[in-house]
């Protein structure tokens, strides 16, 4: 269990170092390994000691909770759009930028 | 065929959805797009106000007809009722004005998509009783907002970046917080998660619960986390600002309410001291941004700010007499908000700039703007016959009896300075003659513009001076709230009728 938790401290404070950038595409980056971090501490979060997939087998200790599945797959399904549109927008505003630095050459 | 209570209950969350299917099929034709939005919206009212009159007890949806800690479910009592009722008359008079101002504008098709996604988000958020679901909620409510931003802004796209990745950055933290909350507590559910905090003693928790209170105030606007607010809100069409500054942070402030009432470690002292200071910096903090700005928009943004500090106040003393006076004063300032913003809309569209350098004159040449702008203006500063004075002096008199003395004085100061910078907007838009600025179209105003305008005036007209009318309905929502017990036993054990 420590060990997870540092993995998740050490790719929180990636995620927060790149955001911290002034680069947006860094930024991006950022925001991305945020929302995949997110979901690794939600799994940690139902706990990791059970083996047995829930509502397959019939014995019914040891299993483990599927609930964490179902929120990291609504997160991942929102982080995914959420940053598919940062990038059209970052692909928008670098294209601005292109223009407006080849007007003032 | 009867009509159940869940049954009109889920079409709240049913009428958007519909609505934005129909709009889809009416993208490209102005007219039907009225017909259609006029149609969702009057239905929209219907259902909220009928759901308001017709039950008294609490209704509970819960979805799929799991039992409650294991389902998700959705609470429509009076608080969150009413607040609907609110919030379906402001986006009704919104979507008059936006007839007027975005008539014959391409670019702005995907405006009503939005506006029903957005609608859709609040209603969720208000009335979710999941702390996983009200993240979903949340996380739409950010796109429509997005799209919002998207149909109206064209040049300024970095405005739009920086609006996107604070509210992710917001949503993930959020998301964080409930992911620790789940480990802790072992549940999602409000009344689960209130019922189990009993055993857990508050140093505990605490922690994780002022990270979620951090991540909705980076959403609501509240001190620290202001900034992105007054950078985004001038920039889009008036009709998107007037929907993002009276539904989104609104509802967050009324999520937040909900949510420190229920959680036991938002009780103590540590809790109480944070949010009273961040709510007094973001008051004076907003009113000094609004002080130097001489744009009429950035102006107003700024003021959005301070008055979600009044609103933040109240949600810190929490007695119930400082929860009326915070209700009451969100819903004097979404009426009177956005009847500003339209009229700082109008005066933009009529003379073709917003810059108080340029304007000038406004009161002789257009006498009905000038009265309408001049009730809203000094009910905002917190006049004696407004509804402004009542807010202000109810959120003051519940500092008082909660010996929160510094409070109450700035209180005070910044309404003092809220009417100086309304005076700033009055001496030089309306007052001073100046009549070089052009004036485009004086007759094109239509009846949609005056008719959105005009109805939100009366109510705010109304609120002022029978405050009595509201203020009883408040003072029993408030009692609900500030007994969590009522809450819980809804939701969990259900509603005996």
């Amino acid at each position: 269990m420590p060990l997870f938790a540092l993995c998740a401290a050490i790719l929180i404070s990636i995620s927060v170092f790149l955001l911290l950038q002034e680069n947006i595409i860094r930024k991006l980056f950022g925001t991305l390994i945020l929302s995949s971090t997110l979901s690794y501490i939600i799994l940690i979060c139902g706990r990791l000691n059970n083996k047995a997939p829930a509502f397959v087998s019939n014995n019914s200790h040891n299993l483990s909770n599927p609930l964490p599945q179902a929120m990291i797959l609504t997160a991942i399904v929102i982080a995914f759009a959420l940053i598919a549109y940062l990038s059209t927008l970052i692909r928008q505003i670098l294209f601005i930028n292109m223009k407006n630095s080849r007007k003032e050459s | 065929m009867m009509i159940t209570p869940t049954g009109l209950a889920a079409l709240v969350l049913c009428i958007p959805l519909l609505a934005i299917i129909a709009h889809l099929f009416v993208k490209n034709h102005f007219l039907l797009r009225q017909i259609v939005q006029l149609l969702a919206i009057t239905s929209m009212l219907v259902v909220t106000i009928s759901l308001l009159i017709l039950f008294n007890k609490p209704i509970v949806i819960q979805a799929a007809n799991w039992p409650a800690p294991f389902g998700i479910s959705f609470v429509f009592d009076n608080f969150s009722r009413f607040m609907l009722v609110i919030f379906s008359i402001v986006t009704a008079c919104i979507s008059l004005y936006s007839f007027y101002e975005l008539e014959g504008q391409k670019a702005t098709q995907n405006y009503y998509l939005g506006y029903w996604l957005l609608f859709l988000g609040i209603s969720g958020a208000i009335t979710t009783g999941d702390l996983f679901n009200l993240y979903v909620w949340l996380e739409l409510i950010l796109i429509s907002a997005l799209l919002l931003l998207q149909c109206s802004i064209r040049n300024n796209k970095e405005v739009m970046f920086n609006y996107a990745l604070i509210n992710i950055c917001g949503t993930l933290l959020m998301l964080l917080s409930i992911a620790l909350i789940y480990a802790k507590t072992g549940t999602l559910n409000f009344a689960d998660i209130a019922r189990h905090l009993n055993q857990l003693s508050n140093d505990e928790t605490l922690p994780i619960f002022l990270l979620l209170f951090l991540s909705m105030s980076l959403k609501g606007g509240l001190f620290p986390f202001y900034f992105w607010l007054p950078t985004s809100y001038p920039t889009p069409h008036i009709s998107c600002t007037t929907l993002l500054s009276s539904l989104t942070t609104k509802a967050v402030m009324l999520i937040m309410l909900r949510l420190i009432c229920l959680f036991k470690p938002f009780h103590t002292v540590t809790f109480t001291t944070t949010l009273v200071l961040m709510s007094l910096a973001t008051m004076l903090l907003g009113v000094m941004g609004a002080a130097i700005r001489f744009d009429f928009r950035k102006i107003l943004s700024f003021h959005v700010v301070s008055q979600l500090g009044y609103i933040a106040l109240g949600l810190a003393i929490k007695t119930p007499l400082a929860i009326v006076g915070a209700l009451y004063f969100l819903i004097h300032n979404v009426f009177t908000k956005t009847t500003l913003f339209m009229v700082s809309g109008v005066v933009e569209k009529s003379y073709g700039t917003g810059s108080l350098n340029k304007l000038g004159s406004v009161a002789t040449r257009n006498k009905s703007l000038a009265i309408v702008f001049f009730i809203s203006a000094f009910s905002l500063a917190g006049f004696p016959p407004f509804s402004g004075f009542w807010g202000k002096y109810i959120l003051i008199k519940a500092a008082l009896n909660q010996h929160y003395y510094t409070s109450a004085t700035l209180m005070i100061l910044v309404s003092v300075m809220t009417l100086f910078s309304m005076n700033k907007i009055w001496q030089y838009a309306y007052y001073r003659s100046k009549t070089t600025t052009r004036r485009v179209d004086p007759t094109k105003m239509g009846y949609y513009a005056p008719l959105g305008i005009g109805i939100l005036l009366v109510l705010a007209l109304f609120m002022g001076i029978y405050p009595d009318s509201i203020l009883n309905y408040l003072s029993t929502i408030a009692k609900d709230l500030s007994h969590p017990t009522i809450y819980i036993n809804t939701v969990l054990i259900g509603v005996r009728t």
